[in-house]
């Protein structure tokens, strides 16, 4: 049990260390990374910051949840960590709190790209 | 230290390009264009030639190599995958990425068996999607890098007979100019150099006279050497192109002006 409570542990710090240290090289407020901060419109990142923190996740826990999970069901620091850990550890799955199922059912409106989402929208 | 210590440390250095399809052909000149200039060269196609086997024994040996060569057919997601994570693991990152690998054919699109066309799109757009997908992560992670996809005049011009062959080129011109737009907050160049007639098997098949009247047609009145193709390329993909991106240069001889 010690044993998942570390690996979990490890998870979740290794994200707010990535989110921070990415909003520090951005010359960004690092001060408010924690689980129910919005990526977007809390912290101020962008589409591709979030694929940038995506594959140095990629690195560090070697796991890729993206595909499996779409991108656009993650809204939240909190989301970015349950992706994770639903990949790292599928036994979490049948937890309600923390499934698959949790992280794709909040579904939120898709990340907007750089430009601005109202700009992608009048393209379609 | 030693001359071979040195040598390695000067080869772990040098740039890193993985070039699709650098068996033969325009891919071949690509590889020597890249290896003359001091580039580590990573290249990848369906069988091996007697001339990678040269450049094997001349730049291939181990310690200090700055050549490899890997068996991979470019429509087999899974070869793809792994040859650019071996490459990666080896050489720790990749800085430029030419899109060469590609296949033609030729006739009327009423008379085309859809299997044909299938094979056309995955194998000249489908294939350069997922590389520079793979590519650009490890781009992404350098903040820097450089992408150039080999289109074709046909996708600048109409030629009846080739419609499918021209879409697919048309549509990597379309993705390098969002792709430019996408990554270039990331340091990250994308480009397409569209070469008109060189050289190469493609031409080979034209008939004398076919050849004769794209000559004539072409105000410097010649086809091209590939080579002439692979400096266009090394310019974008090198520092020397360091402030274009999005953009499609056309090396045709003036055929399209």
């Amino acid at each position: 049990m010690l044993a998942k409570n570390d690996a979990e542990n490890r998870v979740t710090n290794t994200v707010l260390d990535t989110i921070t240290d990415l909003l520090q090289e951005q010359g960004l407020d690092s001060g408010g990374v924690e689980e129910s901060a919005k990526l977007v419109d809390t912290l101020g990142l962008k589409s591709m910051d979030i694929a940038q923190i995506v594959l140095f996740l990629e690195d560090e826990l070697d796991a890729d949840p993206f595909q499996e999970i779409p991108i656009t069901s993650v809204r939240t620091v909190g989301d970015l960590i349950n992706a994770y850990r639903v990949t790292l550890n599928p036994g979490l799955a049948a937890d309600p709190e923390l499934s698959l199922n949790k992280v794709a059912s909040d579904a939120p409106p898709p990340l907007p790209p750089s430009g601005g989402s109202r700009r992608a929208n009048r393209r379609r | 230290m030693t001359s071979n210590q040195s040598d390695s440390t000067h080869i772990e250095e040098a740039p890193v390009v993985l070039i699709s399809g650098g068996s033969r052909g325009l891919g071949l000149s690509l590889v020597d264009k890249f290896l003359d200039m001091g580039w580590r060269v990573a290249t990848f196609s369906r069988s091996k030639t007697a001339e990678v086997e040269q450049r094997e024994k001349e730049y291939g040996s181990s310690g200090s190599a700055r050549f490899v060569w890997l068996a991979v057919d470019s429509s087999d997601e899974d070869q793809v995958r792994l040859a650019v994570k071996t490459i990666v693991k080896s050489w720790t990152r990749i800085d430029a990425l030419i899109n060469n690998a590609g296949t033609g054919n030729d006739g009327l699109l009423a008379l085309q068996r859809m299997q044909d066309v299938d094979q056309l799109i995955n194998v000249n757009l489908r294939s350069a999607i997922l590389l520079t997908q793979l590519c650009s992560k490890s781009m992404i992670r350098n903040g820097r890098g450089s992408i150039v996809n080999i289109s074709s005049v046909n996708s600048v011009r109409g030629h009846s007979g080739v419609a499918v062959y021209s879409a697919t080129k048309a549509a990597l011109d379309g993705l390098t100019r969002s792709l430019a737009r996408e990554l270039g907050a990331r340091n990250i160049r994308v480009n397409s150099v569209a070469p008109g007639y060189f050289e190469s098997a493609m031409v080979g098949e034209l008939s004398d006279d076919a050849k004769k009247r794209i000559q004539r047609r072409t105000p410097l009145g010649r086809l091209a050497e590939s080579d002439e193709i692979a400096e266009a390329v090394y310019f974008l993909a090198s520092d020397q192109g360091s402030f274009i991106t999005g953009q499609v240069l056309v090396v045709d001889g003036g055929l399209t002006c």
